[in-house]
């Protein structure tokens, strides 16, 4: 390793063979078989990558653990973050249909506008019905028609509910 | 990946990794060049030999072993006609760029000193060679304030001293 740092090439292939097996050994241990050969792999990248900047005092083996640790660690929080974000499981299994309080809600509202409705002219009413089917009959005074039943819809709404 | 790719993208980690920290370690070399600026008067020249001071200093370094010591070398050893004709500057010395015979000593002698500094450092030829080089560019960022003249006779130094302490300094070391 020492002589890899210092610009050594012919020490490459020596310390990826010794490393390799020893980085895969030790990221076995401590992650599930599906992501330790990723994260082996990652880590020897990240340990030729920082090659340059090995110091020659520090023990070689325990250096290049510290960084496989570090990848480890890396991983690990990745997959936390990733189980704690996802609602997909949680939508998957939620019920589509209203709440009973949703529910009642729309009931009242329900009444509410029956009631309302039931105070409009003969007129208002089919006008409104038209409206809600999307039919409109041709001629400009639908239009103006629509305006004043709605008007008197509000009107009626504000003062039984305010 | 299979051994192959992985042994493969290892070997790019590793010389990117060699880049980066080749990069880092010419922190210094724009202060430099920033001073040469202020002190000479010379732009062009000044950013030139900057330019060519910094690309080779990353090469060095990036290779590696014999290259990495010469450019210890050849910095250190650069650093000495740097300083001389713009410490002389900094101290009032009363002569505008080009126009002093003083600067052109001064240029000189520091070339004497990186001569002898690279030459007894050096290990091979050719890192030899490129460490004399990047001390020469590094001495023209001061020198530049000698003009054409000094930054000759600092060249001219540089040479006639490296080589043969250089040739003394193998013909002592055991083979």
């Amino acid at each position: 390793m020492t002589r890899l740092a210092s610009g050594d090439r012919s020490a490459f292939h020596p310390v990826f063979d010794a490393l390799l097996p020893v980085l895969k050994r030790f990221v076995s241990r401590q992650l599930a078989e599906a992501e330790a050969d990723d994260v082996a792999q990652a880590a020897l990248l990240k340990v030729f990558e920082r090659a340059a900047d090995f110091d020659p005092d520090a023990d070689a083996l325990s250096w290049a653990l510290g960084i496989t640790a570090w990848q480890v660690r890396t991983s690990r929080c990745r997959a936390q973050r990733r189980s704690e974000s996802s609602l997909e499981p949680a939508l998957a299994l939620a019920d589509a249909r209203p709440s009973p309080e949703d529910a009642l809600i729309f009931a009242d509202l329900e009444h509410a506008l029956h009631e309302v409705l039931g105070e409009l002219k003969p007129l208002d009413l089919e006008t409104l019905h038209l409206l809600a089917r999307g039919e409109r009959p041709r001629g400009p005074t639908f239009r103006k028609r629509v305006e004043r039943s709605l008007a008197r819809l509000r009107t009626a709404w504000s003062s039984r509910h305010g | 990946m299979d051994d192959t790719s992985l042994r493969a993208a290892a070997r790019r980690s590793y010389e990117k990794g060699r880049l980066a920290a080749a990069l880092r370690s010419t922190w210094f070399l724009p202060p430099l060049l920033a001073f040469s600026l202020w002190g000479c008067g010379q732009p062009i020249a000044t950013c030139a030999a900057g330019a060519g001071a910094l690309v080779l200093a990353v090469f060095l370094e990036w290779r590696g072993e014999a290259y990495s010591r010469a450019r210890r070398a050849g910095l250190l050893a650069g650093l000495v006609p740097f300083a001389l004709p713009l410490f002389a500057r900094a101290c009032g010395h009363p002569c505008g760029p080009g126009e002093c015979t003083a600067f052109l000593g001064l240029a000189a002698m520091g070339g004497l000193v990186a001569g002898v500094g690279v030459g007894l450092s050096a290990t091979s030829r050719s890192a030899a060679a490129l460490g004399l080089l990047l001390a020469a560019l590094v001495g023209s960022l001061g020198c530049a304030l000698a003009g054409v003249m000094g930054l000759a006779a600092m060249a001219g130094a540089l040479l006639v001293t490296s080589i043969p302490v250089y040739l003394l300094a193998h013909a002592r070391r055991p083979a």
